[in-house]
C-alpha cells in the first residue's frame, strides 16, 4: 500500500517549480477573461426570454432551488455576476488576492458555461478547461509572476520558489484531457467497430458541418473520399493513443502539439470552436514540463526576484 | 487536521470517477451534468452510400408580407439549440412549438409575424461534384392573427 501511495504522490506531488503554474495561470485567465468571457447580452436574453430551463446543469439548478429567479436570471442580477466574474478575473491574472480570486473566477465561470448550457444546448469545448481552472486556486498559482509575490518580497518574506502542490494542476489537466479524447475515440469504436474510419461517416459528418456554416475547406474535404479515409484514421489514432503522453513523457510535447493542430484542422474544415482544447494542450506543451517554461518567463521572474541567493536554483527532474 | 495533499487527491479521484456516471447513465445528447459529460459525439458511423445532408432554416411571414429569417437571439435560444429547441419539433408538426416561437417573435414586434416556414435544402456529393435539391417548406400559421 505504502509503494502505491509514494508512486500516487511521485506522480501527482513531486517537488517543482512554482514558475509554470504561474505561466500557466496567466494564460488561463487572460484566455478567459478576453477570449472565452460570457456574451453578457446573449444570456440576458436567455434568461428573459425563457420562463424555465428545459436542462439545466447542476449548477444552476442549485442556484434556482436557493434563490428566487429574479436574484440572479435577470438582466441585474446577470450584470452582478458578470462584473463580480471580470473583477475576479482581473485580478486573478494580476496575482492579487490569486487564490481567493482564481476560486471566484473559476466558479462564475462556470455559473456562466452552466447557464448557457441549460437550454438545451450542451457542448464539450469547456469542460476539461473548466476543471483545469477550479484546479489552479488549490495549488500556488500566485507564488511567482504575481503582486501576491511582491508583496511578500516587499514584507521580507522569501519567495516560494518550489512547491509540491505546484505541478498538479497541471497533471490534473493532462489527465482530464487523456480522458476524454480515450472516452471520445473509444465510444466512436464501440458504437460502430471499424466502420467508423470507412471514409463514409466522416464525408457525412464533414458535408453536414460545413454547409451548415458554410466553410468551403469542408466541401472540398467532404468530396474526397480517400481523403477523408486517412484523416478519420488519422483522429481515431489520436484519440485512442493520446494517453501514451502520460507514459512517455519524451514524446508528450510533439503529441500536445499533435493536439493544438488536430483541433486547428477541426475548425478550418468542419468549424468546430475547439478552442479552449488548442489552449488546453498549449498549455500542457509549455509549462507541464518545468524544463521547457518559455524563455520569456525566466528572464521575468528573474528581474522581479533581483540579484542574489534567493534566486532559483536548477530543479529536481 | 489531514494535509492538503490528501484533500487533492481526495478531489482527483472523485472527479474521475464521476467521469463514469454519464457512460453507466447515458442521457443522450440533453446532458445536464456539466462538466462531468459524456464523449460519445459523433460516434455514429455511416455505411458505404450516399453523402448527403439537408440545410434546415426557419423564416417568418410578417402580416405586412415582409420575409425574415428567424435567428436563435429572436427564437430565445442558443443558436445551436435551434435545431432541437425549434426546427426538428417543428419538421415533426409539433404545432405546440410553433405556438411558443410565434409568441417569441411577437413579444415586442408592431408587425407580428403570422407564418413560420421551416425551408429545406438537400445536398448530396456526387461523381460531377455538390447537387443542390429544394424540397416544399412546412408551413405554420398563427391562430392567434386576425385574417387578413
Amino acid at each position: 500500500m505504502n509503494r502505491w501511495i509514494a508512486r500516487w504522490n511521485a506522480f501527482w506531488f513531486p517537488l517543482t517549480s512554482t514558475l509554470p503554474l504561474a505561466g500557466a495561470r496567466i494564460v488561463t485567465v487572460a484566455a478567459q477573461l478576453f477570449w472565452f468571457g460570457p456574451n453578457l447580452a446573449t444570456h440576458i436574453n436567455l434568461a428573459t426570454q425563457n420562463s424555465h430551463f428545459s436542462d439545466p446543469q447542476p449548477m444552476i439548478r442549485l442556484i434556482d432551488h436557493l434563490f428566487p429567479r429574479h436574484v440572479f436570471f435577470s438582466a441585474g442580477g446577470l450584470t452582478t455576476v458578470w462584473w463580480v466574474t471580470t473583477i475576479a478575473g482581473v485580478l486573478a491574472l494580476i496575482g492579487l488576492r490569486t487564490r481567493t480570486a482564481l476560486f471566484v473566477f473559476a466558479l462564475a465561470s462556470w455559473f456562466w458555461v452552466s447557464h448557457g448550457y441549460s437550454y438545451a444546448d450542451v457542448h464539450h469545448r469547456e469542460a476539461p478547461y473548466a476543471l483545469f481552472m477550479m484546479a489552479l486556486p488549490f495549488a500556488p498559482s500566485g507564488a511567482r509572476l504575481s503582486v501576491d509575490a511582491l508583496l511578500r518580497r516587499r514584507r521580507g518574506l522569501p519567495p516560494v520558489l518550489s512547491s509540491d502542490l505546484a505541478l498538479w494542476p497541471l497533471r490534473f489537466g493532462h489527465v482530464v484531457l487523456t480522458m476524454t479524447y480515450f472516452s471520445t475515440g473509444a465510444t466512436k469504436l464501440l458504437a460502430g467497430g471499424f466502420r467508423w474510419m470507412n471514409g463514409y461517416t466522416l464525408q457525412n459528418y464533414v458535408l453536414s458541418d460545413a454547409i451548415d456554416r458554410h466553410i468551403p475547406l469542408g466541401l472540398w474535404v467532404a468530396q474526397h473520399y480517400w481523403l477523408c479515409v486517412a484523416l478519420s484514421v488519422g483522429t481515431i489514432v489520436f484519440e485512442l493513443f493520446y494517453f501514451v503522453s502520460l507514459l512517455l513523457p519524451r514524446v508528450a510535447p510533439l503529441i500536445f502539439l499533435g493536439g493544438v493542430f488536430f483541433h486547428i484542422g477541426l475548425y478550418y474544415v468542419a468549424g468546430h470552436p475547439f478552442y479552449q482544447f488548442i489552449l488546453l494542450n498549449l498549455i500542457m506543451f509549455l509549462f507541464l514540463d518545468p524544463d521547457r517554461i518559455p524563455g520569456l518567463l525566466h528572464r521575468i521572474d528573474a528581474a522581479r526576484l533581483g540579484p542574489g541567493p534567493e534566486r532559483e536554483a536548477p530543479q529536481p527532474g | 487536521m489531514r494535509e492538503p495533499k490528501t484533500w487533492i487527491s481526495v478531489a482527483i479521484l472523485t472527479v474521475i470517477a464521476l467521469h463514469a456516471l454519464p457512460i453507466l447513465s447515458y442521457q443522450g445528447y440533453r446532458q445536464t451534468r456539466w462538466p462531468i459529460l459524456a464523449w460519445a459525439m459523433y460516434a455514429k458511423s455511416y455505411p458505404a452510400g450516399p453523402v448527403q445532408t439537408d440545410r434546415r432554416r426557419l423564416v417568418g411571414v410578417t402580416a405586412g408580407g415582409e420575409r425574415i429569417p428567424i435567428n436563435s437571439v429572436m427564437a430565445g435560444v442558443p443558436q445551436a439549440a435551434m435545431g432541437k429547441a425549434f426546427i426538428r419539433p417543428l419538421m415533426q408538426g409539433d404545432s405546440a412549438a410553433a405556438k411558443v416561437l410565434f409568441g417569441r417573435l411577437n413579444r415586442d414586434r408592431t408587425d407580428p409575424v403570422t407564418e413560420i416556414q421551416v425551408e429545406v435544402e438537400l445536398f448530396e456529393v456526387t461523381d460531377t461534384g455538390l447537387v443542390t435539391r429544394k424540397v416544399s417548406p412546412v408551413t405554420y400559421h398563427d391562430a392567434s392573427a386576425p385574417t387578413r
